[in-house]
């Protein structure tokens, strides 16, 4: 609550900016600063899932936790990036010319979305830990790392959801090192801080393919759901894996449409973040990798290899935090009854596909942001484009048909299935659609407009 | 009106608009707080009874010592209670004025005790 | 976005063109409606939030477990870091709601950390327990109004 937590906060953030600026570098470099301001936010989320990623393995190996642990690592990962760039060559970038075209209505939008930004930071400045989920493993989870500097063995085999990964409590143990304490209070202000970067990141990387009026409509739509406003604060990982989730999805259909290879390096690690964030991070990125499979079919020869190899690196990432809780004898991460169990349990198939679709098209939760989709996706089709649409529709099947597969296994919760969110999680896994709509949309509807994929674009970021 | 504006005028439009919200908060509801645990002492504003306090501590085991202490050197109706700020407060409370309080806080002064005075809350 | 709005209605390009505009003020329209509410339902939380004690606020979501904040805030003082307690929960304490039972030791684990929870601890949380089955050697440091002690085995 204090100046302190706050500027310890703001630091932490810079940091990440600055990591994630080195790993931006290594990946595309830059080549005016102007362009690095545009993609100052894809930079902080690189950042971000970074840290996230590295820290997450320095517990699992067993280093100790501390201010110089995060400090060390970060400065690692922004020097590995630097060491890729000057391995690369990338050339010094010069000042440019200025901010891109923006428009008045752009403008305006741009003034909303801020507006917005600006009264959920007063929101969460502060925040008392009210989400039960919240004080009872996440953050308990996050002081442990703390406190005693690692994954301790009792706190992380008693706290519920002993499987899950560890990937937000290590960032808000980070949080609190920067702040000099467990404030829990000021803590929300880092999930505003997450929500900002990745307002930014997609704004940015949409900025030299759209107009601007897209991708800011579409972003203030997603983030004035009432859902969004109530819970995006909340210091648990639901709204960060669906940040994570959306920028590698992102990624891989830009990396679809334009190929350069940043782009699917830089989804790898978001697709690693992803899976270290919540379980249903794996399914969230099985999603992603299967639509973009299907999506690049007819040049498979090129597509498919290395779609297979970030595949391959992101699960790597994941990896060692599996062994962990494997190694010490935690178990529950997949529903007991979501193999051979579906086939005893085939009465709960449509009542559970009816709960995710009551979920994902509730208004009183998103407006109309999902009916939307579809109408970009038919659009797009109609308008002559094919991957993007094909990749857009079968990534929202996928996890659609995942989250059915979810609550089909999920037995505790008996039909008639009740859309309670105390006992059932259809409504938190139907966010992670919603938050992909502020990317994916801007460019089904540009690709409508002009009829066609979007173009390779040479210069595009 | 120009369907693009200067490219820069555009973006200075949405930095002065930006700033008018937390303008406009500024003005309605003030300044920023920070809370911290020593807004729960209040001090002396002229309106209304006074406390004498003779300390803050951690647990209300620690804080009866403090009490006990106080009302055997003579300080009748101290007695312990929770601040709001996850305190005790030791403290004789209802003083009528600043020169009564003044006066508690002479004498604690002559037996080891270092009191301070507060506004009631 | 310049469009020929003479073909607004040509298939394919004008029907997807239109459909882009049509969709687009429909978010816009809703966006907007959804930002003053928006807006004015953070300006209420922050309000809120601005409001209410330390206490309250240090609380938050415990508020709906705990009975009263002495207890815990008494445990916290008292039992040094390094050490372990047992929260052992009952139906006798007065004001608990249906969630006081089942999560006081959830909520005890959060609040109270570093401090380990140990099934042999000699730091006791009776939140509601039997009193007659912590033995004589329990010394009582806190009983409050509801009937929740926090103590010390001896020995």
């Amino acid at each position: 609550m204090t100046v302190r937590s706050l500027g310890g906060l703001v630091v932490l953030n810079l940091f990440a900016l600055a990591v994630g600026a080195g790993l931006l570098w290594g990946l595309r470099g830059w080549r005016s600063w102007w362009e690095l301001a545009r993609l100052a936010g894809l930079a902080y989320m690189l950042g971000i899932a970074g840290l996230g990623v590295a820290l997450t393995l320095v517990l699992v190996a067993g280093i100790p936790f501390s201010l110089a642990t995060i400090l060390l690592t970060g400065m690692a990962l922004a020097g590995a990036g630097a060491a890729v760039a000057h391995r690369l060559g990338r050339p010094r970038p010069v000042l440019g010319t200025g901010p891109r075209r923006v428009g008045l209505a752009g403008a305006a939008l741009a003034v909303l979305v801020v507006v917005y930004l600006e009264a959920l930071f007063r929101a969460a400045r502060l925040s008392g830990l009210y989400a039960f989920d919240a004080w009872s493993f996440w953050v308990p989870k996050a002081k442990a790392i703390y406190f005693f500097g690692g994954l301790d063995e009792q706190f992380f085999s008693e706290l519920p959801n002993a499987t899950y990964p560890p990937l937000v409590p290590t960032l808000e143990a980070s949080a609190f090192h920067f702040m000099g304490s467990p404030d829990v209070v000021t803590l929300h202000v880092q999930f505003w801080f997450f929500l900002a970067g990745f307002v930014a990141a997609v704004a940015g990387l949409l900025a030299t393919r759209v107009p601007p009026v897209l991708p800011w409509t579409f972003a203030l739509l997603a983030l004035v759901s009432p859902r969004v406003v109530g819970r995006t604060l909340e210091p648990q990982a639901d709204f960060t894996l669906d940040y994570l989730f959306a920028l590698a999805a992102l990624l891989v259909v830009l990396w679809l449409l334009e190929r350069r290879p940043w782009q699917l390096a830089g989804a790898t690690l978001f697709l690693g973040a992803v899976m270290l964030t919540k379980r249903e991070g794996q399914l969230l990125a099985a999603c992603v990798v299967a639509a973009a499979l299907v999506a690049s079919w007819r040049d498979w020869r090129t597509a498919w290899p290395r779609l297979g190899l970030a595949s391959a690196c992101a699960l790597a990432l994941a990896l060692p935090w599996r062994a962990w809780y494997v190694s010490h004898d935690l178990t529950g991460e997949f529903p007991s009854s979501g193999g051979t169990g579906l086939l005893e349990n085939l009465d709960r198939a449509w009542p559970s596909f009816q709960s995710v679709l009551t979920s994902a098209f509730s208004t009183d939760l998103w407006t109309v942001v999902l009916p939307l989709v579809i109408v970009a996706v038919v659009l797009a089709l109609i308008g002559g484009a094919r991957v993007l649409p094909v990749y857009a529709m079968l990534v929202y099947a996928f996890a659609l048909a995942g989250f059915t597969w979810g609550i089909w296994s999920f037995v505790e919760l008996e039909v008639p299935i009740e859309q309670d969110e105390a006992i059932n999680p259809v409504v938190r896994l139907s966010a992670s659609l919603i938050v992909l709509s502020a990317a994916l949309v801007p460019l089904l509807l540009d690709a409508a407009w002009r009829g066609a994929d979007p173009p390779r674009r040479p210069d595009a970021g | 009106m120009p369907a693009d504006v200067p490219r820069v005028s555009a973006w200075l439009v949405v930095a002065v608009s930006a700033l008018g919200y937390p303008l406009l908060v500024l003005v309605f509801s003030g300044p920023p707080a920070f809370p911290t645990r020593a807004d729960c002492v209040l001090a002396p504003t002229g309106e209304g009874e006074y406390r004498v306090v003779f300390g803050y501590r951690d647990s209300e085991l620690e804080a009866l010592e403090l009490r006990d202490r106080a009302l055997a050197v003579g300080f009748q109706g101290t007695e312990i209670s929770r601040d709001g700020c996850g305190r005790v407060r030791v403290a004789v409370d209802d003083i009528p004025s600043r020169e009564v309080g003044e006066e508690v806080i002479r004498e604690a002064r002559t037996v080891d005790l270092d009191p301070t005075l507060e506004q009631e809350g | 976005m310049r469009g020929d709005f003479s073909s607004v209605l040509d298939w394919p390009h004008g029907i997807a063109r239109l459909g882009v505009v049509l969709c687009t003020v429909v978010a816009l329209g809703f966006g907007l409606v959804y930002f003053v509410k928006a807006v004015d339902r953070l300006g209420d939380t922050a309000r809120t939030n601005a409001a209410q004690n330390y206490d309250d606020r240090e609380f938050a979501g415990g508020n709906a477990v705990v009975v009263g904040n002495r207890a815990l805030y008494e445990a916290r003082a008292l039992i040094p870091e390094d050490e372990t307690y047992r929260v052992i929960p009952g139906s006798g304490v007065d004001g608990a709601t249906e969630l006081t039972a089942p999560f006081i030791d959830h909520y005890a684990r959060y609040f109270l950390m570093p401090r380990r929870p140990s099934p042999e601890a000699r730091w006791i949380i009776c939140y509601g327990c039997d009193r007659s089955e912590l033995g004589d050697g329990f010394d009582v440091l806190l009983e409050d109004e509801a009937g929740i002690l926090v103590g010390r085995l001896s020995g």
